[in-house]
C-alpha cells in the first residue's frame, strides 16, 4: 500500500526534520507499505498565526485534490498537528484521511485516563485546546504545556545541531514532568520535538509514555487502509463528511479555475 | 504476534456465532498474527446484560488475562461491548488490553461527527451510557437506541434461521432509524454477537444509509497496531496512575492477602 504523509514543514528549509520522520515511519511500517513523507515549499514560518497557517493549508488541499484526481495512494495522512484541511479532504477523498492530532488524542485516551499536549510555544496553547475540545475530549485533557519555540521553523535545528537537540530534550522532559503534575498519564508533542524524542529512543519520562506520534500515524494509516479494504467504509457520508456530487465539483472547478476539480 | 480474543459468550452454546466470529477475525488479522478465541467456560456466557452476571463472568476474564500473560500473548482483546474488566486488566497486564466498546467509540469519532449505539434491549442501555460517560465521549454521543431482544440467546437463531434473521434485522433497522433521527453519523452495534450477525449478513450500513462500524474487525486491527507500537516503543498502556499496579513496597503484603499470582509484572516474591 502507498500512504501520502503530508507535513507542513518546508521541504527545503526543514529537510533534516522531514528525513527523520521518514526514517521513523520506515522502521515501523509493514514490508509492503510505502510512506511518502512530504512537506510544503515554504511551510511553517509562523503557523501559530491563523492567517499564515491558511497559506500552508492551501498546499495540503492542492495535494489532496491531486491525489483525488490522479490516484496512486491508499491513504492521505495529515501529519501536521493543526488538522489542516481535515474535514475538507474527508469530504472530497474516497480513501482514508487521517490526522496527526485526532489519531494522537484518541490513542492517548486508550493508553491512559488523561493526556497532555506539549505545544511548540505559548501562542499555540489556545489553538490546540480548541482542537481537542472540538473532538469532544475536554474531560480527557489534563493540560497543554508550551515549550520555547516562538520561531517554529527553528525546530529544524533540533535535527541538525546536537546542542539544540539536547536543549529540546531537556525542555521535553521538563514539560512531561509538568504535564504529569497536571494529571497527565500520557503526553505527546504537537510537532517536531516528538520526532526528536523518538529518534533518541526516549518513549517515557517517569513512567509517562511520550507518544511516537509520526510512527503512530503511519501505523494507524496502515490499519485504516486495511479496514477500508475489508469493510468498504472509510468515513460516514451522513452529514459532516458528506461529499458534493460530481456535477457540483466540476462547476466549482470551472468557476474557481481549479484544474484538479475539472 | 499472538493475540487473545476474549468473548463473554459460552461459545459451544453459540455455534453460529462461534463460526462467524472465527471467520471475521481470520479475515481481519494479518498473515503473521495468531488470534486465539476464548469464551466463558466456567460460568454463564448468556446473560451479561445483568450486572451481577457480568460481574461473575469478569472474574473468569481476569483469570484469563493472567493465563494470557503466562502463555506469552502479545495483547488481550475484550470482545464485549461492556468492556468488562478493562481497567483491572490494564492494571494487571503489561501487554496492551483493548475493549470492544472503547475501540469502537474511538473509531466512530474518527468516522463521523456523532455516533449512536444500537443496544440489544433496554436493560443494556444504562451500561452503554455509563461507558460513554466514563470515556468522556458524551459530546459525540447521540443516544443508545434499543432493539427488543430480551433473551440474548435468541440472537443465535439469526445465524441460521431466516425468520429469526428477518425479525432481528427489522428490529435493528427500526433502532437505526431512530438513531438517524437523533443525528447519528455512525452506528455501533452494542454487542459482539450483533456485530457478528451483521458481518454474517454482510450488512455494513443501515437502510437509511448510516455506516455500521465493524467492531470486531476494528478491535483486532487496533490490537495489532497496539502490539506493534509496544514493540517499537516498549510501552503501550501508561502505568502512571489509573493503570498503575501496586508499588513494590506493598506487593508482598498484597500477595500474602490475595494470592501469589496477582500482578505478575510487578517484581518481588511471587512474581513470574
Amino acid at each position: 500500500m502507498k500512504i501520502w504523509f503530508q507535513l507542513l514543514s518546508s521541504e527545503k528549509k526543514m529537510s533534516a526534520f522531514l528525513a527523520t520522520v521518514q526514517e521513523l515511519v520506515d522502521r515501523a511500517v509493514d514490508s509492503g507499505t510505502t510512506v511518502d513523507v512530504r512537506g510544503t515549499p515554504e511551510g511553517v514560518l509562523g503557523d501559530q498565526y491563523r492567517l499564515f497557517f491558511q497559506y500552508d493549508q492551501k498546499e495540503v488541499i492542492r495535494n489532496g485534490l491531486h491525489i483525488r484526481k490522479h490516484g496512486g495512494y491508499d491513504a492521505f495522512a495529515i501529519a501536521n498537528s493543526l488538522d489542516p484541511a481535515l474535514v475538507d479532504l474527508r469530504e472530497m477523498l474516497s480513501i482514508p484521511v487521517l490526522s496527526f492530532m485526532e489519531n494522537s488524542c484518541f490513542t492517548a485516551c486508550t493508553m491512559g485516563e488523561r493526556f497532555a499536549v506539549i505545544t511548540p510555544n505559548r501562542k499555540m496553547v489556545p489553538r490546540y485546546r480548541e482542537i481537542v475540545l472540538g473532538y469532544g475530549l475536554r474531560d480527557r485533557l489534563a493540560g497543554l504545556v508550551p515549550i520555547g519555540f516562538d520561531d517554529v521553523r527553528a525546530q529544524e535545528e533540533a535535527f541538525t545541531s546536537a546542542s539544540v537537540a539536547d536543549r529540546v530534550e531537556k525542555e521535553m522532559v521538563a514539560a512531561t514532568r509538568k504535564a504529569a503534575e497536571m494529571g497527565a498519564e500520557v503526553v505527546f508533542a504537537a510537532g517536531p520535538p516528538g520526532a526528536l524524542m523518538a529518534k533518541r529512543g526516549i518513549f517515557e519520562v517517569d513512567g509517562v509514555p511520550i507518544l511516537d506520534t509520526y510512527t503512530l500515524l503511519a501505523k494507524a494509516a496502515e490499519m485504516r487502509v486495511r479496514m477500508h479494504q475489508l469493510t468498504g467504509v472509510s468515513v460516514s457520508r451522513a452529514c459532516l463528511y458528506a461529499a458534493p456530487d460530481e456535477e457540483l465539483v466540476r462547476r466549482v472547478g470551472k468557476t474557481y479555475d481549479i484544474p484538479e476539480l475539472m | 504476534m499472538k493475540i487473545w480474543y476474549q468473548s463473554m459468550t459460552n461459545l459451544p452454546n453459540w455455534p453460529g456465532y462461534q463460526r462467524v466470529l472465527h471467520s471475521v477475525i481470520d479475515r481481519a488479522k494479518e498473515a503473521g498474527t495468531e488470534v486465539e478465541v476464548h469464551g466463558m467456560t466456567k460460568v454463564g456466557g448468556i446473560g451479561d446484560q445483568f450486572r451481577y452476571l457480568e460481574y461473575l463472568e469478569t472474574a473468569e476474564l481476569l483469570d484469563n488475562v493472567h493465563q494470557a500473560i503466562d502463555r506469552g500473548f502479545d495483547a488481550f482483546l475484550i470482545g464485549n461491548i461492556g468492556d468488562p474488566g478493562l481497567r483491572a486488566a490494564r492494571e494487571v497486564a503489561d501487554i496492551p488490553v483493548l475493549g470492544l466498546c472503547e475501540s469502537s467509540m474511538h473509531l466512530a469519532c474518527i468516522m463521523g461527527a456523532s455516533f449512536s449505539f444500537i443496544t440489544i434491549n433496554d436493560k443494556f442501555t444504562p451500561r452503554i451510557v455509563e461507558n460513554v460517560t466514563t470515556y468522556g465521549l458524551e459530546k459525540r454521543f447521540v443516544g443508545a437506541h434499543k432493539m427488543n431482544i430480551t433473551r440474548l440467546h435468541d440472537l443465535e437463531g439469526g445465524f441460521e434461521n431466516p425468520q429469526s434473521k428477518a425479525r432481528i434485522l427489522s428490529d435493528f433497522e427500526a433502532a437505526a432509524e431512530s438513531a438517524d433521527k437523533a443525528g447519528a453519523e455512525v452506528l455501533i452495534a452494542a454487542g459482539g454477537v450483533v456485530s457478528g450477525l451483521l458481518a454474517h449478513w454482510q450488512v455494513s450500513q443501515s437502510e437509511c444509509g448510516i455506516p455500521i462500524l465493524d467492531g470486531i474487525t476494528s478491535l483486532v486491527k487496533m490490537g495489532e497496531m497496539a502490539v506493534k507500537i509496544q514493540s517499537l516503543t516498549g510501552r503501550f498502556i501508561s502505568k502512571r496512575r489509573l493503570y498503575a499496579p501496586p508499588p513494590l513496597e506493598q506487593i508482598e503484603e498484597l500477595r500474602n492477602a490475595y494470592g501469589n499470582y496477582i500482578y505478575p509484572s510487578v517484581p518481588g516474591p511471587g512474581s513470574r
